[in-house]
């Protein structure tokens, strides 16, 4: 019994420690040692990150090949300019209404969309990106087609305005961060878990009495809910919006991203991220054979590291400890730990 | 005593094919009920039937004394119908404990907002680790499922259906590809269910031994029809159910 | 104006047609969806563009070296992108992958023929005037060609000896192997074609659209096509690409904005109303 409380603490400080150094590395350092182009383009990134969360939700927890949340990123970046241009609505609150949105379109469309299965669910994803992406060309007196709607107010609360670059930045990471942890919470939980076995074996999800369709279409609407989040973040941080940034170049963009990070887990849905976004800048010397080069480093990821770099690290020192029987004893069942233990509650 | 699990005029057939014929079924809490046949007879449709897998044709289901003909799987899950397969079924890009969360999810069934806020459930463990010490093995919790044999995978499915706290089990072919200890500690986890918890068993099996030796009452199928239905002492000595295994003799001669 | 719309929307139809029965030799031979066929369908354009303005061949010769180098990019795409993944458990890896190919064929096409749009003139010029309306030669021929080129790929697969072998192998690799039909080939030969079919398909459409990598978006057009017809269907492919040219070219009549949507919204409608499409595949759903 002691035993367990000591290895809870040493747990609760690593935790600690490890958060407050990624919060120094976020907070500190990251604002300190760039310039304001690379906060430019480091912002771009969280924003995308967010969107990205919601499709790693689909793709890895859930199974789902969606192109998707592009389309909601427009529905929600529309709508929070036009609640903020129109309306004079402050920025946080119809970036929520915007996510809520977003997340209401997303749960009726699935309603209709998640009885397709496997590929024709990505087609008809597909389909939606297009018909909105016409959509928000074509409807000139909302959208303002393809001149976008100017002046959108940035971030404010209470009387501050996020005026800078670096203002929307620690904005924007606040938002990734609270974005990673709901879905870092949220993979620990009972609807985590059904989707997991939506994901594995929808044979083993019925007869535990998960609702396949129902799992679904909550995930659809979640990750819709963080893509809606992210394109009101995007029109909030860049002041503008334009249809050409929801086309379906760019929802390819994102699933390239995330599986280049590697799905499961938020810490190489980020990594994806970054890299992709910030690829362009560190392989500027090679001018315009910078997407030849990407598009090569691509198809090499995934056939060396088809779980992305987070899936093969975690995989490699999965095996590590497996091989130096690096095991902690409260995994272990069959030895009588847990039986002991509750003989002494 | 009333029946957990009542199949009344069940049909089903495919294109054609009748998989089961006017299928009548009784299961008792806390029985084991063995179903075999030869292969082919419609065992495992019929488990499909029940669990909600398949829809029927026409018939009756009842569970716990309710109509759930008409019910989706889950549904049936969620009210306390288990279930484990021939071949063993697991999440496989997910960890071990994962796996048997989902049961423990399954058993208590509160709402997602409550399961955001809490803490993670280690109340379940304890079961856990008396049904793992009756299967006789030992894992680790954060392993994937590949790290254990197949033997062991499907008493970890076994003790999967157990830990959702079900109130009648599906349980097909568990023996087989399992060596003799195996299906020993397999066969006193099956009575351990039946015994604590009431648990009904509806176990489809190959070894005779195992049948003959755990059932209360056996239910023979052929092409999806009931032959018989009885005491294993009764269906031993039963011709029909012999002319079934071994084929008539006219057949035999050819 | 109708039977101009007409015309138009069965050319049209049957670029689509090329495109989607391209990817559904992929989806039958291996069950991977290839994204990148319509840069490869761009690259049709392109490569046909090179031989006849900056090579300098004849029609003839142009066409010969144009589909050899067709089946060879065809057969180098399916060992870079599809058989080092063959084996993977993740659907998506080989998605992904095939999107990586389609930006480096992209990017590729760019970096020789510059990112401006090239003008490619048209084989049979000028027009013809039906019922009042004029009509560019080209729609016609274009039908013609794809008629040819479908009816081949029908013949191949239904009636050749070659292409129930290649069938049987995509249904089920194990037993081919076990025949002797090594599936390497079967499935290089598949490639081959795929990207033959829908060069010729780029080649086509060159004088009716500038040459430039925006051509790569008629990819969706096929998968729309594709699914509407029944996914995994050579015949499906074909009439429901049909029906996408023709709803895309008479939608003008009533939108010219939402041209787009109203073809995916159709698409959409078709996926929940009628989910297997027109015409039920033969083979099940592999991916």
């Amino acid at each position: 019994m002691t035993k367990t409380k000591k290895m809870n603490w040493k747990r609760l400080i690593l935790v600690l420690v490890l958060s407050l150094g990624v919060l120094f590395l976020f907070y500190g350092l990251i604002p300190r040692i760039s310039g304001t182009y690379t906060i430019t383009v480091l912002n771009g990134a969280l924003i995308y990150y967010v969107a990205n969360i919601g499709c790693a939700l689909m793709l890895g927890q859930c199974g789902l090949v969606s192109f998707a949340s592009v389309a909601f990123m427009g529905i929600g970046g529309y709508a929070s300019a036009l609640l903020s241009v129109r309306l004079g609505l402050n920025p946080f609150a119809s970036m929520v209404l915007a996510a809520a949105l977003a997340m209401a379109a997303a749960w009726l469309l699935g309603l209709a969309l998640m009885r397709l299965n496997g590929t024709f669910f990505t087609f008809s994803t597909i389909a939606l990106v297009q018909i909105c992406y016409t959509i928000f060309n074509g409807w000139k007196e909302v959208t303002g087609g393809p001149n976008g709607i100017p002046q959108i107010p940035g971030f404010r609360l209470f009387g501050w305005e996020a005026k800078t670059y670096f203002a929307n930045y620690y904005i924007l990471i606040t938002l990734c961060i609270v974005a990673a942890a709901v879905a870092i919470r949220l993979k620990k939980t009972n609807l985590g878990r059904a989707m997991s076995s939506v994901r594995d074996n929808e044979l083993v999800a019925m007869s535990m009495g998960v609702n396949v369709f129902r799992t679904k279409v909550v995930a659809f609407a979640i990750s819709a809910a963080y893509a809606g989040f992210a394109g009101a973040a995007l029109v909030h941080s860049s002041h503008y919006v334009v249809s050409t940034y929801f086309t379906f170049d760019n929802a390819t963009t994102y699933i390239i991203q995330v599986m280049v990070g590697g799905v499961y887990n938020v810490v190489g849905v980020f990594l994806g991220t970054i890299l992709i976004t910030m690829l362009p800048e560190w392989l500027r010397p090679l001018q315009e054979y910078i997407r030849l080069v990407y598009g090569l480093g691509v198809i090499l990821l995934m056939i060396f590291m088809p779980m992305g770099m987070w899936g093969s690290m975690s995989a490699l020192v999965k095996r590590i400890k497996r091989k130096l029987h690096i095991r902690s004893k409260m995994t272990t069942i069959g030895c009588g730990t847990f039986a002991q233990e509750a003989e002494t509650q | 005593m009333n029946p957990i699990l009542k199949l009344t005029d069940v049909n089903k057939s495919f294109g054609g094919v009748v998989v089961a014929d006017h299928v009548n079924l009784s299961l008792l809490p806390g029985e084991i009920h063995g179903l075999i046949g030869p292969n082919g007879a419609g065992k495992t449709t019929l488990l499909n039937l029940i669990s909600g897998i398949y829809e029927m044709d026409s018939g009756k289901i009842e569970f716990c004394g309710k109509d759930i003909s008409k019910m989706p799987a889950h549904n049936r899950a969620r009210m306390g119908l288990g279930r484990t397969f021939q071949t063993p079924r697991f999440l496989d890009k997910t960890d071990i404990e994962e796996n048997l969360m989902i049961a423990n999810d399954l058993s208590h069934r509160i709402s997602f907002f409550r399961s955001f806020c809490s803490k993670k459930d280690r109340s379940y463990l304890r079961l856990l680790e008396e049904l793992t010490g009756i299967a006789g093995f030992t894992f680790h919790l954060e392993d994937d499922i590949s790290s254990l044999t197949f033997g062991q995978r499907k008493l970890l499915e076994i003790i999967r259906a157990i830990l959702a706290r079900p109130k009648a089990i599906l349980i097909d072919e568990p023996a087989a590809g399992l060596n003799g200890a195996e299906i020993q500690n397999e066969i006193r986890l099956l009575q351990w269910a039946t015994g604590h918890m009431g648990v009904g068993i509806l176990l489809i099996e190959h070894s005779m031994d195992m049948i003959m030796s755990v059932c209360q009452t056996i239910t023979v199928l052929n092409f999806g029809c009931v032959i018989a239905c009885g005491t294993p002492d009764e269906i031993a000595g039963n011709e029909d159910v012999i002319t079934a295994y071994l084929g008539r003799d006219t057949d035999a001669e050819d | 104006m109708y039977l101009q719309l007409l015309i138009v929307g069965i050319a049209m139809g049957m670029i689509y047609a090329l495109l989607s029965l391209g990817i559904v030799l992929l989806v039958r031979a291996v069950g991977v969806l290839n994204f990148a066929e319509g840069q490869l369908f761009m690259l049709g354009a392109y490569v046909t563009y090179a031989l006849t303005y900056q090579a300098g061949l004849p029609l003839y010769a142009t066409l010969i070296i144009a589909i050899v180098i067709f089946a060879l990019f065809g057969v180098l795409f399916m060992f870079s992108v599809y058989w080092p993944l063959r084996k993977s458990t993740w659907g998506a890896t080989i998605i992904i992958s095939c999107l990586g190919a389609s930006t480096v064929i992209k990017e590729v096409a760019k970096l020789i023929w510059g990112s401006n749009p090239l003008v490619y003139e048209p084989l049979v010029k000028g027009t013809i005037s039906i019922a009042g309306a004029k009509l560019e030669y080209q729609y016609l021929f274009i039908i013609a060609i794809c008629i040819v080129m479908i009816i081949g790929v029908e013949l191949l697969f239904e009636k050749l000896y070659v292409g129930r072998i290649m069938q049987a192998a995509a249904q089920n690799k194990y037993a081919a192997e076990l025949l002797g039909i090594a599936t390497v080939v079967t499935v290089a030969v598949t490639y081959a074609l795929s990207a033959t079919l829908v060069g010729v398909g780029g080649w086509l459409v060159a004088p009716l659209f500038l040459v430039s990598t925006s051509l790569g978006d008629f990819l969706l057009k096929g998968f729309a096509g594709m699914v509407i017809g029944g996914y995994g269907s050579i015949k499906g492919a074909v009439i429901g690409s049909i029906f996408v040219g023709i709803a895309e070219s008479f939608s003008v009549l009533i939108t010219s904005t939402y041209k787009n949507a109203i073809v995916f919204l159709i698409l959409i409608i078709f996926l929940i109303v009628k989910p297997k499409g027109l015409f039920r595949p033969k083979i099940s759903e592999k991916a």
